[in-house]
């Protein structure tokens, strides 16, 4: 399966266990099973080592950023990880002002130098392109409560890089029915280059 | 002392959360389970030290001073035979006069003993074969010597240890040249050799040291030589083992003395096992027989024939107690791994011969326990049967029941057994002996029967603990029958169905009492599903609160978070579903009682804010009267009980979050509150924190945490008195009053930075966001002048002062401060750039700044390509005219 | 330079009529000569009379004249060159008997000594001293062709039993009854002699049990025969007040050199016995005689 789709990546984050949630919806554990993916990029507030230590069942590779809630302080603020021909940053979100402001992203996305940039803490899915990069929210996993509602869907963003090529899926729980909705970025060919 | 073992203790667990502690408990618990009673063969090297210590003598040992000197060997000095009288003469004479007797003390005797072995190997590795075979004799022959019963055992212990020495190096020197190569030279034998193997020298060789052992004169240490050397019989035969272990097991008919006479049965069953261990039981059950019968004779005519006994320098029972290393070995060699007629034969003498709890404790403990559980009512029956002058009958119960809590006895049995057993068991005067028992018991009850026949025992446990005034001495068997009805008992409906279970609790105290109450809550956490029953939370919270109570000041800080840790896991299982009031109730009582612990105050703060937003959610964000007042309830809850946490760092976290689940609810008075006590609180961060024994710097997470705040006040709606902004000029005031921010600092510049990214958003016509029936000040204030002018203010000030930060950052001419002052100014730039309309001031400062984060040379060079590039990439003439003026610096 | 001698079997035993082979090894530092190695090899009965048994000038006057059992002299190797080094000269001969004579086992007695000697002989030219060499080498007979069936010896001791006592004394012999018995009256000298011994009452102490090997050797002269009896082993059996009804194994190993098969000629005779010996804690001692016959 892995050889189709080049390597896949989790995008998880503001999972909040157990603060706001107990853990993640049933019909996102069938999902998130180990030997499936290659990587993860955690956007942080997990709020619990052993939520970490789940993570790290998944896939060998596990990249987390540190949240405003989070109590390890060894976590870094931001993250830097290349996968095949991407430049990947990953930040929590908080420290940006606005939060998920895209101006404000793309600053960060500058200053990081990367092709796609990896932000959370607003609980909501976001992936758009921007100035030829791509930015990625893939919202709270378990649907904890954020700071405009109590009312969040369960999210979260799976990537598939292959080549120049990365395809995102996110995976929403609504009504207890996981859906999946895809999209392609494609990364500007010398794009880096005066 | 308890503070180095605490400090050590927390730098080894440096990067424990919570979950760290709760892994501990776990891993702890797993010790305590391999730490169990159970059925294992121990070695007899095992069993070394606990002999030496427990034999022990303060008389006088006669030991032959001239170890090496003596006449040893018989000489093959032909003697014409004489009269008899010559004979008689003869054995008087070895007996003792021409000796040279030393007395020694225990100590000395022991120091004797060890410095033979290390002279015997020294002789043989200088070749002296003869001289080493000597001190084996010699040392040999002291086993003939009961002067001292007391000591004898250890006495065999440090003389079997020289005899195992000799024994080994023969071994292995034949071993070592038993071989010959294609060349005719000496080599080693392989491991598994065979008899065909050995060379004719070799064998040759280990015949010598037999035909010497052989014709040592005296029987004790011609059999503990020819036994330290049985090994070196698979140099020269294959199958015959049996039979020369057959023999040496009769020769030990002809010791007379009884104590030496069962040591060396000890020592035929070490060496039995060595040579062949597949096959030496049979000789066993014939030389445990041959002991058996010994110890009948010796009973019948009363211990007359033992000096020792008869001049009563010894009590006869401590003098049996000196047969038990000796028999216990036999018997555990004869049990370990056999078959059911071995057992019944051993069983068979047993009763013929013996009948003594001595032994039979032994056969208890030394048979598999199927073998035991199997025949349990026979066993019933034997111990009620025995004579336990010797043993206590308690231990064979004991005994018995470690057995049967392995294997399950028969079905039909179960029962009867349990009965015969308990019987006799609750009559037992001795709350000790009693709880030992019963701490075994309580286990084969909890895998065979109900709650309860269990409830039956624990309050005839609570019935013979209460009539001992201190009962210090049953606290770890308590424990442990607490620890055992958990492990066995995980529905806790179940477990406090039995009433007799949280009494027994109570009987425990101190340490005891810390350890079951958190063996309970462990349970309950690793077990317990979510639960509203009232009984089960009443009752786990009064063992959460006597918990808590026995926290105090001195607590290490380990076991505060383990505790802390612990009693979370039981806040977090209380779950009343819809009944969030009484879910808050709840929460009031455990803030009331765990006063002691801020995580366990923390996670109630949490706790309480879900419960508002979860109200928040039922309602689909519209409050009716009675869900407001409820989540007002539930603010005013986190807002009396935040200030009682130490941490300030927390505490801030913690207020954020209150302000915004409030305004969420829209609750702007209690926000406010929140806000308002948080920027209170700035100032008064410390410089460092603590966490995990780590100090860490609080600067970077302020700016963090400061970020954020100003993301959320973007949220909140201006003061109709106060303006739009006082809760961000009140912030500002506080940054300042940062201690470490009252001079230039990267911190303050990056918090000036977000500050200002949020009065270029309150300048929006449109804010990003917005909360569901909260006014912001862009729809407050839209295009209002006055707000617009006070927002320019505010604007050019943090303009001012960033200016004025990124020159004295400048000032220092370091390579790091010249990449920060670079980056700086990049930051400040792109907000500029993204947020600022572009005119001739504002371009002016960006090419400034540019310039500046280009000429310091340190600073990201893929930072100011693509800041450049994205200036290129803005429309609009400004940028077009900004891009070229860059391009050329 | 020296000698040696190395016998084809390490433990340098060999039965009548078998080739003893070997060789001689001359190891010398610088190269060399001699002039002719011989080897001599010699059977012996050496007999001799007890001085206490005949009186000392007796024993030292009519001392017997050895009695030769057979001689080889073979020449291992004419005169030679001898190069630096080690070198071997190999040697080999039939173990055969003077004619009418026969080969007894090698034995080292008191009065009678049956002894093989190999000896080596290098001539090494006028001017130096020959350089010699012996070594002793084991005759053993072959083992019978057909061994007898065991025949036991039971016994059966107790105060009734004793011989040479007075009957005012035996009174205050104590009461005890031991019975047991020997396997057989006829051992293998390179097996164990064994049976067995069982204490079946007994009111007094018991100090030890042993077993006493003796052997009785007997030498011919002119007036007569000389009896001589030697204890050449003794080991303990019982060490102290033993159980009853315990069947006490008796088990003896016989010593090399010491023994030999029962060997009786018109010359000489070497016979074996033994002798069960009971100590009582009170000073009493009784003994029972066994005598055996020792065969290979």
């Amino acid at each position: 399966m892995a050889a189709d789709f080049g390597e896949l990546v989790l995008v998880i984050g503001d999972l909040h266990i157990p603060h706001r949630v107990d853990d993640l919806p049933e019909q996102f554990q069938a999902l998130l099973v180990p030997n499936k993916m290659q990587h993860v990029l955690c956007t942080g507030n997990l709020c619990s080592r052993e939520v970490h230590e789940r993570l790290k069942t998944i896939a060998k590779n596990v990249h987390v950023v540190r949240g405003d809630l989070d109590d390890n302080l060894g976590f870094p603020e931001t993250k830097v990880v290349q996968i095949g021909q991407f430049k990947i940053g990953l930040c929590h979100g908080h420290q940006v002002v606005p939060w998920g402001d895209p101006e404000s992203l793309a600053n960060l996305q500058r200053q990081l130098d990367v092709d796609i940039l990896i932000t959370g803490h607003t609980h909501k899915h976001e992936v758009f392109e921007y100035e030829k990069k791509y930015i990625i929210n893939p919202g709270s996993a378990t649907g904890a409560y954020s700071a405009f509602t109590s009312d969040v869907i369960p999210s979260f963003v799976l990537m598939a890089i292959k080549g120049n090529k990365v395809v995102t899926y996110v995976y929403e729980l609504r009504d207890n029915d996981v859906s999946v909705s895809k999209s392609e970025f494609t990364k500007a060919a010398n794009s880096a280059q005066f | 002392t308890p503070v180095a073992s605490s400090s050590s203790s927390s730098s080894e667990s440096k990067d424990v959360d919570a979950w760290d502690s709760m892994a501990e408990v776990k891993r702890s618990n797993e010790a305590e389970e391999a730490n169990r009673v159970g059925y294992f063969f121990e070695e007899w090297r095992a069993k070394k030290a606990g002999i030496l210590k427990k034999y022990t003598t303060s008389k006088s040992m006669p030991v032959v001073a001239n170890f090496l000197e003596e006449k040893t060997l018989q000489e093959n000095k032909p003697v014409v035979v004489d009269q008899a009288k010559h004979r008689v003469e003869q054995l008087t004479q070895e007996a003792g006069s021409d000796q040279q007797v030393q007395v020694m003390t225990q100590r000395e005797y022991i120091f004797t003993m060890e410095q033979n072995n290390e002279n015997l190997k020294r002789a043989w590795d200088n070749g002296e074969r003869v001289q080493a075979l000597k001190i084996a004799i010699q040392s040999a022959k002291m086993l003939g010597d009961i002067t001292v019963p007391q000591f004898y055992p250890s006495g065999y212990v440090l003389i079997t240890d020289i005899l195992d020495t000799f024994g080994n190096l023969v071994y292995e020197r034949i071993k070592k040249k038993g071989m010959q190569d294609g060349q005719g030279q000496a080599t080693s034998l392989p491991d598994n050799f065979r008899p065909s193997d050995v060379s004719a020298d070799a064998k040759e060789t280990c015949r010598n040291w037999f035909y010497k052992t052989a014709c040592i004169r005296e029987l004790l240490p011609r059999f503990y030589i020819e036994l330290s050397l049985v090994r070196c019989y698979k140099f020269l035969v294959e199958d015959d083992y049996m039979n020369i272990l057959r023999r040496l097991s009769r020769m030990i008919r002809g010791v007379g003395d009884p104590l030496a006479a069962a040591f060396a049965r000890a020592f035929l069953c070490s060496k039995a096992r060595e040579l062949c261990p597949n096959e030496f039981k049979d000789i066993l059950l014939e030389t445990f027989n041959d002991f058996l019968v010994a110890f009948k004779q010796l009973k019948g005519n009363q211990f007359r024939s033992v000096s020792h006994v008869a001049a009563e320098k010894i009590a006869v029972f401590d003098y049996l107690d000196l047969f038990d290393p000796a028999f216990q070995w036999l018997i555990q060699n004869i049990g370990w791994g056999s078959n059911v007629e071995i057992f019944q034969a051993l069983l068979q003498q047993y009763r013929e011969y013996c009948n003594n709890s001595a032994v039979l404790v032994h056969i208890l403990a030394s048979f598999e326990p199927r073998l035991i559980s199997a025949h349990a009512t026979h066993m019933t029956q034997l111990i009620r049967e025995a004579d336990e002058s010797l043993t206590p009958k308690s231990r064979l119960y004991y005994t018995l029941g470690v057995a049967l809590v392995q294997s399950p006895p028969p079905r039909e049995q179960r029962l009867p057994i349990l009965n015969d057993v308990w019987k006799v068991v609750t009559k037992l005067t001795n709350p000790h002996e009693y709880v030992e028992i019963a701490q075994i018991f309580v286990e084969y009850l909890l895998q065979h029967f109900s709650s309860r026949e269990i409830n039956i025992l624990l309050q005839d446990v609570i019935l013979h603990v209460k009539k001992e005034q201190g009962y210090k001495q049953v606290q770890p068997a308590l424990y442990t029958i607490v620890q055992k009805v958990l492990r066995y008992r995980t529905n806790f409906e179940e477990l406090l169905a039995m009433d007799n279970f949280l009494p027994l609790l109570d009987l425990l105290e101190k340490e005891y009492k810390h350890k079951a109450c958190k063996a309970v809550l462990e349970s309950f956490a690793k077990n317990q599903k979510p639960t509203a029953d009232p009984i089960i939370i009443h009752a786990v919270f009064d063992v959460a609160r006597g918990l808590h109570d026995s926290i105090d000041s001195l607590t290490f800080d380990d076991e505060r978070r383990q505790v802390g840790s612990l009693i979370v896991q039981f806040v977090r299982k209380i779950d009343f579903g819809h009944d969030l009031e009484q879910q808050l109730n709840t929460y009031v009582e455990c803030r009331a009682a765990f006063t002691n612990l801020d995580f366990v105050t923390r996670e109630l703060v949490l706790r309480v804010l879900l419960l508002a937003m979860k109200a928040h959610r039922f309602m689909h964000g519209k409050h009716s009267k009675k869900t407001g007042a409820f989540v007002k309830a539930c603010f005013a809850y986190c807002h009396i009980t935040i200030p009682s946490l130490d941490d300030v760092f927390t505490r801030l976290h913690l207020l954020l979050e209150c302000a915004q689940a409030s305004l969420v609810n829209q609750m702007i008075v209690q926000s406010e509150s929140f806000v308002k006590a948080a920027i209170s609180l700035i100032p008064d961060t410390p410089i460092t924190i603590e966490r995990e024994g780590k100090t860490i710097q609080t600067e970077p997470l302020l700016v963090g945490f400061l970020s954020n705040f100003a993301s959320f006040l973007l949220l909140f709606p201006g003061h109709p008195e106060h303006g739009a902004f006082h809760l961000v000029k009140g912030l500002l005031n506080a940054i300042r009053s940062y201690p470490p921010w009252e001079n230039a600092s990267e911190g303050k510049a990056r918090v000036y930075i977000s500050i200002l990214q949020l009065f270029c958003t309150y300048a929006q016509s449109r804010f990003p966001y917005h909360l569901d029936k909260i006014e912001s000040n862009d729809t407050l204030y839209g295009g209002d002048a006055t707000y617009m002018e006070e927002l320019m203010i505010f604007v050019d000030k943090l303009v001012e002062e960033l200016l004025l930060q990124l020159s004295l950052v400048g000032e220092r001419t370091d390579i790091a401060s010249r990449k920060l002052q670079s980056q700086l100014a990049l930051d400040f730039v792109n907000v500029l750039v993204a947020f600022m309309q572009m005119n001739a001031t504002s371009a002016t400062l960006v090419v400034k700044l540019y310039g500046l984060a280009k000429r310091s040379g340190a600073g990201d060079a893929n930072y100011l390509r693509n800041t450049l590039s994205h200036i290129q990439s803005r429309r609009g003439i400004w940028f077009q005219d900004l891009a070229q003026k860059l391009l050329t610096l | 330079m020296s000698l040696e001698i190395r016998l084809n079997r390490v433990d340098r035993v060999y039965r009548p009529g078998e080739s003893v082979a070997g060789v001689v090894v001359v190891h010398s530092q610088s190269a060399g000569s001699h002039s002719g190695i011989t080897l001599v090899t010699e059977g012996t009965v050496t007999l001799q009379l007890s001085a206490r048994s005949v009186g000392l000038f007796e024993a030292f006057y009519s001392s017997l004249k050895p009695i030769q059992l057979m001689s080889y002299t073979i020449e291992v190797s004419p005169s030679g060159k001898l190069p630096a080094g080690s070198v071997e000269f190999p040697f080999e001969f039939r173990l055969r008997p003077f004619d009418g004579k026969q080969l007894f086992e090698t034995y080292h007695g008191v009065y009678v000594n049956i002894q093989y000697m190999l000896s080596v002989d290098m001539a090494r030219g006028m001017m130096s001293k020959s350089l010699k060499k012996t070594m002793e080498f084991i005759v053993e007979l072959p083992p019978p062709v057909e061994r007898p069936a065991p025949r036991p010896i039971p016994f059966e001791i107790s105060p009734e039993t004793l011989q040479n006592i007075k009957q005012s004394s035996r009174a205050r012999i104590p009461d005890f009854l031991i019975k047991g018995h020997l396997d057989s009256d006829t051992f293998c000298v390179e097996r164990p002699l064994t049976g067995e011994l069982t204490i079946k009452r007994c009111n007094i102490d018991i100090k030890s049990v042993e077993l006493q090997l003796v052997r009785v050797e007997t030498t011919a002269y002119a007036e007569g025969e000389v009896r001589e009896a030697t204890e050449i082993q003794n080991i303990q059996l019982a060490d102290g007040n033993v159980c009853f009804d315990l069947g006490i194994p008796i088990h003896m190993i016989f010593p090399r050199l010491f023994t030999c098969i029962t060997t009786l000629t018109k010359n000489f005779k070497v016979e074996f016995e033994v002798n069960l010996i009971v100590l009582f804690q009170d000073g009493h001692m009784v003994t029972e005689n066994f005598p055996i016959r020792l065969i290979r």
